[in-house]
């Protein structure tokens, strides 16, 4: 028999579950992108629930159980935006994603800069003869959007200020 | 067991003989078992098989040895020291290939230090890594639609792909 490159696809899910928990929040999000199997392992909840334990400590976690009402790793991600941005209602950029949120809650992705010039220009481009009007709804939407997407990277911009002032 | 055996042969899953040491063979709970119940008197022919490959198989071998004296005697810090130093050198060798295969084997032999050395290893050398840049290490097909892709693009905002 020879030595063939081993896929992890290959090892059993204790052996995975166990690399999974020697890494950390931003290690385990990425690691549930890698494939369905992973995205499953890698959502369990003993592992949010130790991380959280670990960054929040025994009593926090205690308080914010979901008791099966949600996952553990919906809590850690509400409570970590929490402590990102503050419980208030803001529009915050994640990424090249604006969402608004509420209380560490995703309450609506509101899309991107890069998804919103897309689809406007589909849309003028779609049909030559109705493009001067449909580009008059474009831009209004667009002024919208930038207000939008302006006030989320003040929020980004302002938080990051905030957190460098503490620290 | 006779007590004048100090070293046993055992047979890689591809045939291949290997000699261990008693005292290293004791670091795996299985071969410890075996130790007790088989007779390895010189007389004795029959050879275990062990189901792990030759090239994972030296590997192995080679950490019970170097593991056996401290872990049947204990040992000073100093000499914690330099094993750990000696762990490091050890897991740095063409890891890519055969770490998976070292992880089932430790897993399979039941060897708490060799798996978790292992473990490590693996986690440690996902840390820093994009997600296809795990993929293409880890030999682990890409298996999302592009929907669910997508869905999990908005979720992780802040992830790299690429």
């Amino acid at each position: 028999m020879n030595c063939l490159p081993l896929g992890m696809e290959s090892l059993p899910v204790e052996v995975c579950l166990k690399i999974f928990c020697l890494l950390d929040y931003q290690h385990l999000v990425v690691a549930q992108q890698v494939c369905r199997k992973w995205k499953l392992l890698a959502s369990s909840d003993s592992l949010w629930s130790n991380l959280f334990k670990e960054r929040w400590g025994e009593d926090s976690a205690a308080f914010h159980d979901p008791n099966g009402s949600k996952s553990w790793k919906d809590v850690f991600e509400v409570q970590d935006r929490c402590d990102r941005v503050g419980v208030g209602l803001k529009i915050i950029r994640e990424g090249s994603y604006y969402y608004l949120v509420h209380q560490g809650e995703i309450q609506r992705c509101l899309g991107s800069r890069g998804d919103r010039e897309e689809a406007r220009s589909l849309i003028c481009h779609s049909n030559g003869l109705e493009r001067e009007s449909t580009g008059e709804t474009g831009s209004c939407l667009g002024i919208l959007d930038k207000i939008l997407f302006f006030i989320g990277d003040l929020e980004v911009a302002s938080a990051d200020t905030k957190r460098s002032r503490v620290t | 067991m006779s007590s004048s055996v100090e070293a046993i042969t055992v047979l890689s899953s591809d045939g291949d003989e290997f000699k261990i040491t008693v005292s290293a063979a004791k670091l795996s709970k299985p071969l410890n078992w075996m130790l007790e119940d088989v007779c390895f008197s010189d007389d004795c022919d029959e050879v275990p098989t062990i189901e792990v490959n030759s090239k994972t198989l030296v590997k192995v071998i080679e950490y019970c040895e170097k593991h056996a004296p401290r872990a049947n005697s204990g040992a000073s810090d100093s000499d914690a020291e330099e094993l750990k130093k000696w762990d490091i050198e050890f897991m740095k060798m063409d890891v890519k290939d055969i770490l998976f295969h070292i992880l089932m084997a430790a897993n399979y032999l039941h060897m708490e230090g060799l798996y978790d050395l292992a473990c490590q290893t693996a986690a440690d050398l996902m840390k820093g890594m994009t997600v296809s840049q795990i993929r293409k290490i880890f030999h682990i097909k890409n298996d999302f639609s592009s929907e669910e892709q997508e869905q999990l693009r908005r979720q992780h905002p802040g992830c790299s792909f690429d």
